[in-house]
């Protein structure tokens, strides 16, 4: 009977000490499933950005379709990470877009009057007040967050740029073979 | 791992490297022809871009006069390289057209309608260039325009980054049709040598080996004997098996050398450098001559070319120009591929210029042209695994692509795939691999191009959002200062004297501004100019 409750003793302060040394700072199933989120910071999900909505995830309080930059294909990683069936998107937070897009400010429109800027998750556009305001193409992410501010209207969606060595495949074409080795 | 190699080079053993096909060679028909030098066509159209990515930038504009090489366009990355003026004329447009690449899609090209002098910008032949440094003859391979000549078009002068054990010559033109390899190796051994030994200086190799293939007749001779009678050191001729594709970089290596480029590697990481005969040669033009890379040799074969030969073509000549010029018979021509049979890519129309990187132009009738019968399913015989010279598993990267699953595609190794074509070829299922592979290669670099740039937001917003709170955190120390300040009474009222007085100060410029101004706009700059950061607005529109 001793012996059994040294070795529970024992044991116990093992797996005492083994918390305390191998302890995780933050949950890191938000981090993963933050990981999986397309970093748009847009808040078409209903949460300030994709860290509150991964956190919100992995407490069990939203579901896994409410992010469109993310699309089908996020969707399936999540619910791959989750072990849960994947669902189809809610049309309620918005379509997911066929294109990468990123927006542009007209300049000769800008009034300068910053808005924009204190919108900008990412800090992607520059200027100062009442001088023109332009965007950084490659840190835009396309949320959009910028347009409904505008009081001139002068931010337009334009097709992301993509480095001269990346091109994004077109996908029809190989299912189409696929379809076709799949008839016979 | 070096000396392993250099004693194994020293042996002169061969390997062999795995699968492979025999396929017939179809060679003779151009070799019977000398080479030519057509006349000038009527225009050139000259591609900025290099096979994959960089392009460089244009310093001519529409309606200039310029002389053969000449620079036309300057690269913006220590990636690019020049590009040069083929011949003398005037500059007719820069514009977007399509070229020779894989899909022949868009990239900007000058075109240029020769003056019919073929006049020549004065020469700047590097003098003394055994006596150089290695990254200065790099600058000069640079500025002279040159890319890998084989097909990958992959910068020279980024090669000779680091030093090397081995230059392996790649004369295995491995392919059906092609003979452009062979016959320079022909008809200019000289130069093709000296080539060789200012790559040799470049890369700062003792050794060097020019490999052909077994089937090619009397090069190996007219090398050896020029060898011998110069007394060049440490260069070797190497016959090696045909088997396609003994022409790839990795399967020459491992024929060679009987070591493999590690996955995901270069030849570097072996102490090797492969470069092909042609850009050896274009190596002894720029810097012997002086002059850069206008010119290269073009095989024009195929069953509905009645005088198959070898052109040394300018670059940009349009392809419609050398199909002419070998009798092409038109009315039959069914395909026009830009490479060989196996890697080559059709293309849509006969106007496009030739690159740096065409070296065979193949016209091909229906008949030839092979029919990809109804697509059928895999059926696991296997085929692919016997042949594929890089061991990989084709049928299984085909079902994982199929299957929309590209990580499992890259963890087994798509990327290693050298798009040979071989699995496609003996494919009895008539399945186009190669399609499935270069499919999933974009898709999967564009995928990590997307995650590097969710990464990047991510912490772009993160940093943003500590800065909110940080402004938050301040702003709040600040208010609660300003109260402490004015609840002792000694230091209010001087709090209240000082803001009077600069009030007053103020006034003479804040009598001049109108005043029209609505009461909360007038707060606001107030507030501004009471935080004591009064900037441009603060002035003009201060209280009234």
């Amino acid at each position: 009977m001793g012996a059994i409750s040294l070795l529970a003793l024992v044991f116990g302060l093992v797996v005492w000490w083994v918390s305390r040394k191998f302890r995780v700072e933050g949950n890191p199933l938000a981090e993963q499933i933050n990981q999986i989120l397309p970093q748009t910071q847009c808040g078409q999900c209903g949460y300030p950005g994709c860290k509150p909505y991964a956190e919100a995830i992995a407490k069990g309080e939203a579901p896994i379709n409410q992010c469109p930059p993310g699309g089908e294909e996020g969707i399936k990683k999540l619910a791959d990470l989750l072990g849960v069936e994947p669902l189809p998107l809610n049309d309620e937070h918005g379509q997911t877009k066929d294109e990468d897009m990123v927006v542009k400010i007209i300049e000769e429109d800008c009034i300068g009057c910053t808005k924009c800027i204190q919108v900008c998750p990412v800090d992607a556009i520059i200027g100062a007040p009442k001088h023109m305001h332009t965007v950084i193409a490659e840190n835009c992410t396309g949320c959009d967050l910028c347009i409904p501010v505008c009081p001139v209207d002068c931010i337009v969606p334009v097709p992301a740029p993509l480095p001269a060595s990346i091109q994004r495949p077109n996908k029809s074409s190989l299912l189409n073979l696929v379809e076709a080795a799949g008839q016979w | 791992m070096v000396n392993e190699t250099i004693s194994y080079v020293e042996n002169g053993k061969l390997c062999q490297f795995h699968g492979g096909l025999i396929l017939e060679h179809h060679k003779c028909e151009s070799m019977a022809r000398p080479l030519a030098r057509p006349l000038l066509p009527d225009y050139l159209r000259v591609s900025l871009r290099l096979n994959r990515g960089n392009v460089s930038k244009p310093v001519v504009d529409v309606g200039d006069k310029v002389l053969k090489g000449q620079i036309i366009a300057v690269p913006d990355t220590p990636r690019g390289v020049y590009v040069h003026a083929p011949t003398s004329g005037t500059v007719m447009e820069i514009t977007h057209r399509p070229v020779a690449s894989p899909d022949a899609d868009l990239a900007p090209v000058v075109c240029i309608r020769p003056d019919g002098k073929d006049q020549w910008t004065p020469l700047e032949p590097v003098e003394d260039p055994f006596a150089l440094d290695r990254p200065t003859l790099a600058q000069h391979i640079r500025k002279a325009g040159i890319v890998g000549m084989g097909g990958a078009g992959f910068p020279t002068h980024l090669k000779y980054q680091k030093p090397a054990e081995l230059l392996i010559i790649n004369g295995a033109e491995c392919e059906p049709y092609i003979s452009c390899d062979e016959r320079l190796m022909l008809d200019y051994p000289h130069e093709l040598l000296t080539g060789t030994r200012l790559l040799m200086h470049a890369a700062g190799a003792k050794k060097a080996i020019i490999a052909l293939e077994d089937q090619v007749g009397g090069v190996r001779s007219v090398l050896e004997k020029i060898i011998q009678e110069k007394g060049y050191t440490g260069i070797r001729v190497v016959k090696v098996p045909t088997i396609y594709p003994a022409g790839g970089e990795k399967q020459l290596i491992k024929v060679l050398t009987c070591q493999e480029v590690p996955s995901g590697g270069i030849p570097m990481d072996l102490g090797i450098v492969v470069q092909n005969t042609g850009t050896a040669k274009a190596v002894h033009d720029a810097i012997i001559l002086g002059k850069p890379l206008v010119d290269r040799i073009v095989t024009v074969t195929g069953d509905v070319v009645e005088e198959p030969r070898n052109f040394s073509a300018l670059i940009g000549t349009p392809f419609r120009h050398l199909l002419k010029l070998a009798n092409t018979r038109h009315e039959k021509l069914h395909r026009l591929v830009v490479g060989g049979p196996m890697m080559g890519y059709a293309m849509p129309e006969d106007g496009i210029g030739i690159d740096k990187t065409s070296n065979c132009l193949l016209a091909l009738s229906e008949e030839i042209t092979r029919h990809h019968g109804p697509l059928m399913p895999c059926i696991r015989c296997g085929e692919c695994v016997n042949v594929c010279p890089q061991e990989l598993l084709p049928q299984q990267l085909h079902w994982y692509i199929q299957g929309g699953d590209l990580e499992m595609a890259r963890q087994h190794h798509v990327f290693d795939c050298i798009e040979c074509g071989a699995c496609a070829w003996v494919c009895p299922s008539q399945i186009k691999l190669v399609d499935y592979y270069r499919y999933a290669k974009a898709d999967l670099r564009y995928l990590d191009y997307k995650k590097t740039k969710a990464e990047r937001s991510r912490i772009r917003h993160e940093r943003h959002d500590r800065r909110l709170e940080r402004l938050k955190a301040e702003r709040a120390a600040r208010r609660k200062r300003h109260a402490r300040r004015l609840r002792d009474p000694e230091k209010s009222s001087q709090v209240i004297a000082d803001t009077l007085e600069r009030l007053k100060a103020q006034q003479p410029s804040a009598a001049k501004n109108d005043s029209m101004k609505t009461t909360s706009q007038d707060k606001r700059q107030a507030a501004v100019a009471d935080n004591g950061s009064s900037n441009n607005t603060g002035k003009d529109n201060a209280l009234t």
